[in-house]
Parts: structure tokens; sequence; C-alpha cells
């Protein structure tokens, strides 16, 4: 059951109705934004906030899809759509500023001064992404916490994350700065020199300076131990900066192992007695194999 | 914003629309549920300034009027427009002293009996706003952009605030396309008028 103040209570038991909607969003490095559909500005105080009180802006047309609203287990979800602007950037859409970051949707009665709230739900941005000049921010209540796998996935490739408790591995972990940029995906790091060929395939590379900073982490495709060279598995959001800092950590390929010597694999960190897949377990490979012409069908 | 305004010849006569925005829902049984989208309603002006129309004898503001339509570059560029009916705002009451905030927005307030309703002002006319704590002239600057008058000192706790003002609203041209006729040797006639106001 939801409670709703005493004057929205007698409000919604009468016809004249005077509710407009707000939506808070508040990012994982807690700056907040403020949305309404009212026709002015307007501040209001909740308890979450970090500065009080929020402005929620009205000019930013952001437009909330209905809420599916449910008693149950099943979690409510709402699609948010604002146009791209000050407050919501490609850059900070695409570099996933967004994504995990917390909503709160509720109603305002708009003809108090200070005006009482009505809750309508409160979740997390599970995915941000941009649709023809509009960044599109889909909400999932808290109860899509609920919503997890239990048990384990047989796979041919390892299931633990590299350097979780039950891998037992400590990343390496490098620092260094960028030196020149070619693209998005490919830059020169100071990293040159220092370690082999492939060293930090299938790492992440983490920014903490510059624009990228505090952004989730990229995989790294290709190191080239002589010069340093570096490409990532997908774009960044805005180019790196010459000079900014970043984290380079050692990935694993969740192979038991490989003939390719480049490929980090569990028996080339010696930790093969921690290896959880099933890599002998025949899967959709085996009816996928082509016959080869002198290899008796193996 | 372009800081102009039009010829009183022109702005007088304009029949003005404010309006609101209502969402209203009908049962099956013919009863209405009406939720209010806006605090503040929003007005649109129409005028024709047809030839023979003693408005438009005046060569000299339709000149003026033609460049200002050019500087807005269509419905891009809002300017001042003056509601000759309604600008001249007296004794608004615009809040309640806390003795603390000397930051009040101006309101051009309606009242009929026990209701109010206020709209916000945000373009002020220069050298007509004068602010009073109690009904007593006090000290004040106004930000001639937003509407925001200033007092120093901030008014006393549970002293009342009022204003006289004159304003103007912020409008801008609601299509695109301007129409005119040819009337003479260097001169045009823009007919079928359309201005809508812009929120600030």
């Amino acid at each position: 059951m939801r409670d709703a103040p005493a004057s929205i209570d007698t409000m919604l038991a009468g016809r004249t109705f005077t509710l407009a909607r707000c939506v808070k969003i508040q990012l994982r490095d807690y700056t907040e934004y403020g949305f309404t559909d009212l026709d002015e500005d307007i501040e209001i105080a909740l308890s979450t906030d970090i500065y009080t009180p929020l402005t929620y802006k009205s000019g930013e047309g952001v437009l909330p899809s209905d809420i599916d609203l449910s008693a149950g287990l099943e979690a409510d979800n709402t699609e948010l759509v604002i146009p791209l602007g000050a407050s919501i950037t490609r850059a900070a859409v695409l570099g996933r500023r967004f994504n995990q970051a917390k909503v709160w949707i509720f109603d305002i009665d708009h003809s108090q001064a200070v005006p009482e709230l009505l809750a309508m739900m409160k979740g997390t941005i599970t995915e941000a992404r941009i649709e023809e000049g509009k960044a599109v921010l889909e909400v999932r209540s808290q109860a899509d916490f609920w919503n997890v796998t239990i048990g384990s996935v047989m796979t041919p490739r390892c299931r633990a994350d590299f350097g979780d408790t039950q891998c037992g591995k400590v990343p390496e972990i490098a620092t260094g700065t960028i030196l020149s940029v070619t693209s998005d995906m490919v830059f020169q790091t100071s990293l040159g020199g220092l370690y082999a060929d492939q060293y930090f395939r299938f790492g992440e590379i983490e920014f903490m300076t510059g624009d990228l900073a505090d952004l989730p982490a990229r995989e790294v495709v290709n190191y080239t131990g002589t010069t340093g060279a570096l490409e990532i598995f997908d774009p960044l959001s805005t180019m790196p900066a010459v000079g900014d800092h970043f984290l380079m950590s050692r990935g694993c390929s969740r192979l038991k192992s490989s003939t390719d010597a480049s490929v980090p694999t569990c028996l080339s960190y010696n930790n093969v007695t921690r290896f959880r897949g099933f890599d002998r377990v025949p899967g959709s490979d085996v009816y996928l194999k082509i016959a080869a012409p002198g290899d008796g069908g193996a | 914003m372009i800081d102009e305004r039009l010829d009183r010849e022109i702005e007088v006569g304009a029949k003005a629309r404010p309006r609101y925005k209502t969402d209203v829902i009908e049962t099956d049984g013919g009863a209405t549920v009406r939720n209010a989208r806006w605090r503040y309603p929003l007005f649109t002006f129409e005028f024709n300034l047809e030839p023979g129309d003693p408005n438009s004898n005046d060569a000299e503001s339709l000149h003026e009027f033609i460049d200002l339509f050019h500087c807005a570059g269509g419905q891009h560029e809002t300017f001042r427009f003056r509601h000759w009916s309604d600008y001249q705002a007296r004794a608004q009451p615009l809040a309640t002293g806390d003795g603390v905030t000397t930051d009040f927005q101006l309101y051009r307030v309606y009242i009929r009996g026990a209701v109010s309703r206020r709209r916000k002002i945000t373009r002020p006319v220069t050298g007509t706003v004068v602010g009073y704590v109690n009904g007593v002239e006090s000290s004040t600057t106004v930000d001639l952009t937003t509407g925001i008058l200033t007092f120093a000192p901030a008014p006393a706790a549970g002293s009342t605030v009022t204003a006289d003002f004159d304003f103007d609203i912020p409008v801008r041209f609601d299509s695109d396309e301007l129409e005119m006729i040819a009337l003479s040797n260097d001169l045009d006639q823009p007919v079928n008028i359309v201005l809508v106001e812009e929120r600030e």
C-alpha cells in the first residue's frame, strides 16, 4: 500500500488535480539531476539529496513513459526519454555515466508553495542509449534486484571472474599516461618496453584523470610491448587527452590453456586447480563441426 | 531576446488569447477528472493589419515591424510585446518576508473571491518597478531579464512585500513566414500576424 500525504489524498478523492511529475537521477558519482513536466523550475528537498534542495528543471523536455506498477515481485519499469542538452550529453550517455544510476519518480502537488510528494517508483537505470538525438534511459524498480540467476552455468570457459575469490589470483595493475591518441579505440601509452607483447590482453583500462575519469573500465584487445600501443574493445565516448592517467590491469581469457602464448589462461597463471569451466563437455560445437578430409571426424 | 517592442499603433487592437493546459479525462458516467499541468498561462496575440486600417497608415511603424521580423529570424528570437489592456500592475502581493530572503519574483496576481492565480512576470519595464514593504517604498534593484526584485535589506519577518510595475510579455512569431501585400513604392503591408508567448 502506497501512502500519500493527507493533502494529496484529499485531492485524489476529488475531481480536480494539480499534479506534476518529477524525476530525480543520481549518478554513481553522486551527481544529481532533477527534471519536471511542470511549466517552471522548482526546488524540492528529498531526504536522499546530496545537495539540498535540488532544482527540478522544467525546460528539458523529459518524458517518462507510462509506469507499470505492480504489487508482486514483478519489476516495475519505465523509460525516460530526454533530449540531449546541457544536462545529459551524448558523451555521458555513451560513456555509460548513467548506467546503474538511481532514479526516483514522484508526483507533486504544484498548487502548494512547498509541494507535498506522492512517491511513484524508485529504481535503477539498467540501460542508457541514444535514439534519434534523444537519450533513452531504461529504469527498472528495486524488485529487479531479485531477478538474478541462481546456481551455476556449465560452460566450456571458466565462470569465475578473474581476481574474484573463486579465482584467487590478484590481477597485476600498472599505471601509465596517454602519450598520443590515434582514435577513440587506439592510443599510445607510456607503458612501452616494460612488458611483453599482449601482456594486458583481456585486461581492463580505467581512466583516473581527464574527461573519462570514473567511467566504467574498458576491455583491452591489443597491447604491443615494445611501443606501448594499446587497442580497446569498444570506442570511448570521447577521445582521451594526452597526459591522462590510467590504471590497466591484466585479464584472463577464461580458457584452461591455449596454444597461443599471448593469450592469458589458467595454465599461464599457474591456476588450473581452480579452473571452473567444463571444457570436456560436448557443446553445440560438436554439431557444427565440419568434416575435414583426413582427420577421421575428430 | 531582442529588447524591442512593436509600435503602440500595431499592438493596440490585437486579439489576446490566454490559455492554460488541463488534462481532462471523461468517465463513462460523463463526469470528468481534471489535472492542471501549468501554473501560469501562456498568451497568444493575433492581429491583422488590413489595408485601410487606421493602424496601418504609419509607414514607419510598418517598416520597423518588417525589420523586427527579419531580425527575429521568424520563430527564432523573442521580443517584447505589450498587452495594452493589462500591462500596469499595482500593489501586487509578492510574498511574506522572512527576514532573510532578499530576492522576490514579480507576479501579476488575479484574484476572484478567495481564489487567486499568479502570473510570473519576467520582463518588467525599466524605471517602473517600485518595491514596498508593508506599504512603505523600499530600496530595491530589479533584474529586467528575470523579473527578480532584490530588496536591501531583506524585508522583516512577517512583513508584506508588494510591488508596482509595468510589464511586457516575451513573444515570438508563430510562423517562419510573414504574409505581406505590396501597397505602394517601398511599403509592404503585413497581414495575419500571430505572436505567441515564450516561457522564461
